[in-house]
């Protein structure tokens, strides 16, 4: 069905497009840069410090953006069984070099399943202390780099698996 | 690093803080949800792939009816993990753990509602392929036409069969609460309760002699 396959696209894009710009929104603030007593504008002031430090608009972002990741996830596992559907009952097998991105793909998911919902949990504690610091900034920035680059992988899998 | 875990002794650490505090927030309750159902449909498509049968179990399946289903599937775990983790905060609230020991029967609070409601989910799963997949082809002139004895025998199959989904759904559930459990306590020690980020005292009292 091609509303599958568009659904399935959207998922991808909503999941790879997300983390990309919730890394470039982390890398792009600075804050996690910044040296502490140092504001942006370079006048020290303390009270801009805190501001800069407490980051809650940037937790609002990766709240959001959680949301949303979860909600194209659970879309791409349903759309990606419904694509493999229109395979059946001809799947190739697991000795072919289809098989092998397939097994290759599917321990990929899986993995950033685990991994992405402990990001999730990260995000969730740092909501409910109602402050991001520094060193919370820079390890979402990098968990949303990793889960970019992890989707980008599985772009690329999905590419080998539809066109070899 | 060292000293400042010492220094800090007398407070309680990340995981005896309570590492399923606020895990009935709706964030982490639809976070948990379609993790599970993704998770454990991912992982069925994997065992059914490198055992040989999954062509033959999507070729006998329409798209619709998988849809259905996931969708379903998708909300009773919803559902079910809402009532899981409303059952371990409502525990975690008690109080609240002081030492590590007193951390330990939350983690057996999240196993056993764990067990129970993943229970209740594949009870809520065998009915939804019941519905989704049997329903349609039942007419009802055929139902009013049923002899007592048939009846009894499809209520008697309903019953094992439900009992059956109970007991797998326990075990996934299970297995599921531990895994979940995991991934609370890593959130913990890389959250901002952790002695290793001092992001709170920092943004709370800025000090630039503190700073390299």
């Amino acid at each position: 069905m091609l509303a599958i396959r568009w659904l399935h696209l959207l998922g991808a894009a909503l999941a790879l497009g997300g983390a990309t710009l919730a890394w470039w929104l982390f890398r792009t603030t600075g804050f996690d840069t910044a040296p502490v007593g140092e504001s942006e504008s370079g006048t020290g002031d303390a009270s801009e410090v805190a501001t800069a430090s407490t980051g809650v608009p940037a937790l609002a972002v990766a709240a959001g953006y959680e949301r949303l990741f979860w909600a194209a996830t659970g879309v791409l596992v349903m759309t990606g069984v419904g694509n493999l559907g229109s395979l059946a009952p001809y799947v190739p097998g697991t000795e072919t070099p289809w098989g092998t991105a397939f097994v290759a793909k599917l321990a990929l998911v899986l993995a950033v399943l685990a991994l992405s919902l402990v990001r999730t949990l990260v995000v969730h504690r740092y909501r409910r202390a109602d402050e991001l610091g520094r060193a919370g900034r820079r390890r979402l920035r990098r968990s949303y780099g990793a889960t970019a680059l992890a989707f980008a992988v599985l772009v690329a899998l999905a590419e080998v698996l539809a066109h070899g | 690093m060292a000293e400042e875990v010492d220094l800090d002794a007398n407070a309680p650490s990340a995981d005896a803080e309570g590492a399923f505090a606020g895990a009935d927030d709706p964030l982490v309750v639809w976070t948990l949800a379609t993790f599970h159902t993704a998770a454990f449909v991912a992982a069925l498509v994997a065992a059914l792939y490198l055992a040989g049968a999954l062509g033959e179990l999507l070729g006998g399946l329409s798209t619709l009816v998988g849809l259905a289903l996931y969708v379903l599937l998708w909300a009773a775990t919803w559902w079910t993990t809402r009532c899981t983790l409303a059952e371990v905060a409502g525990a975690g609230s008690d109080g609240g753990a002081e030492t590590d020991a007193d951390a330990k029967p939350a983690l057996s609070e999240m196993f056993g509602a764990g067990m129970k409601w993943g229970g209740v989910d594949g009870v809520c799963f065998l009915w939804a392929i019941v519905v989704v997949a049997l329903v349609p082809r039942v007419r009802l002139r055929d139902l009013a036409r049923m002899e007592a004895d048939t009846v009894a025998f499809f209520v008697f199959a309903a019953a094992v069969a439900s009992l059956l989904a109970f007991l797998v759904g326990a075990v996934v559930g299970s297995l599921f609460a531990l895994f979940d459990a995991g991934a609370f306590r890593v959130a913990a020690r890389l959250g901002p309760d952790s002695p290793a980020s001092s992001d709170a005292a920092e943004s709370r009292n800025p000090d630039p002699a503190s700073e390299p």
